[in-house]
């Protein structure tokens, strides 16, 4: 993925939005999702909910990953200030399960480093300990998180009703940024 | 028809000898993708070759093979044989269990939800179904 094909992305999603465009099937996860909607409130598909629960998961990676690069990276910013934004994007992850009535009290914030899932710790655990090979591979490290996390959040968004759309979207835009402060970080390296 | 618990040890028995025709027989489809793409990422990164075959896994067989076979030989190097201790088993809707047990002494849990083959491990499962 280059960064004018994600330009293009950024452009065509928020066209997506704007057009009001929600028909689009869910791509990775499921074929069959759909939104349903009772008078004005809005109701979520199994799948869908469990594809919230998912993002939140998979957004306390990143987070994690930047602070324990960061931790051993002490003097490159990048992942100390791109770790609290993380914890944001976590945050409104978290903020849509709840609003959607699903239940987050099996994922331990608190807990650095330590997923219960065995695919996300084995995401972390790879991650890391290509990090912890040099500054510039930590840096790639976070790129390649960036780019993953763009695509992710570009195919969860699809079918989703607009209020998610529009997280998402956000969550994407800055993803889009951490992903220039890296280049930047990178070229610097 | 294998019970989430028998899976969970078929699952790490499978994974870590290189056995991923097992392991995609005991997961849904997205799940193995997932598992490909996640436990491939560490070749990727050092296998640009890989990496570019790992992409296309999703709409290429002849990719889905290539990186299957390479994985499975990456797997068994690593030599990895967890010692899992189940601690309990629950239900999170009717189709629906989440396994929590020890990996080598360090909590973890598998989702897993009842298709129509049977009871397939399923990484979107962890939420609960009223």
């Amino acid at each position: 993925m280059n960064t004018n094909n994600i330009e293009n992305r950024r452009s065509f999603l928020t066209k997506m939005l704007v057009a009001g465009a929600s028909g689009v099937a869910l791509l990775s996860t499921s074929a069959y999702a759909k939104k349903d909607t009772t008078d004005t409130t809005v109701v979520l598909t199994e799948d869908q909910k469990d594809m919230l629960f998912y993002i939140y998961q998979e957004e306390k990676v990143a987070r994690d990953v930047y602070i324990t690069l960061g931790n051993i990276y002490t003097n490159e910013n990048t992942f100390a200030s791109i770790q609290l934004s993380e914890q944001r994007h976590m945050d409104s992850a978290k903020e849509l399960c709840e609003k959607y009535g699903v239940d987050t009290s099996g994922v331990d914030e608190d807990a650095v480093g330590s997923f219960v899932l065995p695919v996300l710790q084995e995401l972390y655990d790879t991650c890391v300990g290509e990090g912890e090979t040099s500054l510039l591979d930590a840096l790639k490290i976070g790129e390649l998180i960036e780019y993953t996390d763009i695509e992710d959040l570009e195919h969860a968004a699809e079918g989703m009703p607009e209020d998610v759309v529009a997280v998402y979207e956000s969550l994407k835009e800055g993803s889009l940024s951490h992903l220039d402060a890296f280049q930047t970080a990178i070229e610097r390296a | 028809m294998l019970e989430p618990s028998d899976i969970l040890s078929l699952y790490y028995t499978s994974l870590y000898s290189g056995d991923l025709s097992t392991v995609k027989e005991l997961m849904t489809p997205e799940s193995y993708t997932m598992t490909l793409e996640t436990f491939g990422l560490r070749l990727s990164l050092k296998d640009q070759e890989f990496k570019a075959v790992l992409k296309k896994i999703k709409e290429d067989e002849d990719a889905l093979t290539e990186v299957e076979n390479k994985l499975s030989y990456d797997l068994i190097s690593r030599k990895v044989s967890p010692e899992i201790d189940i601690k309990s088993v629950s239900w999170n809707g009717e189709k629906r269990q989440t396994i929590d047990y020890t990996e080598d002494g360090k909590t973890k849990k598998l989702y897993f939800s009842k298709e129509k083959d049977g009871w397939k491990i399923n990484y979107y499962a962890g939420r609960k179904v009223v």
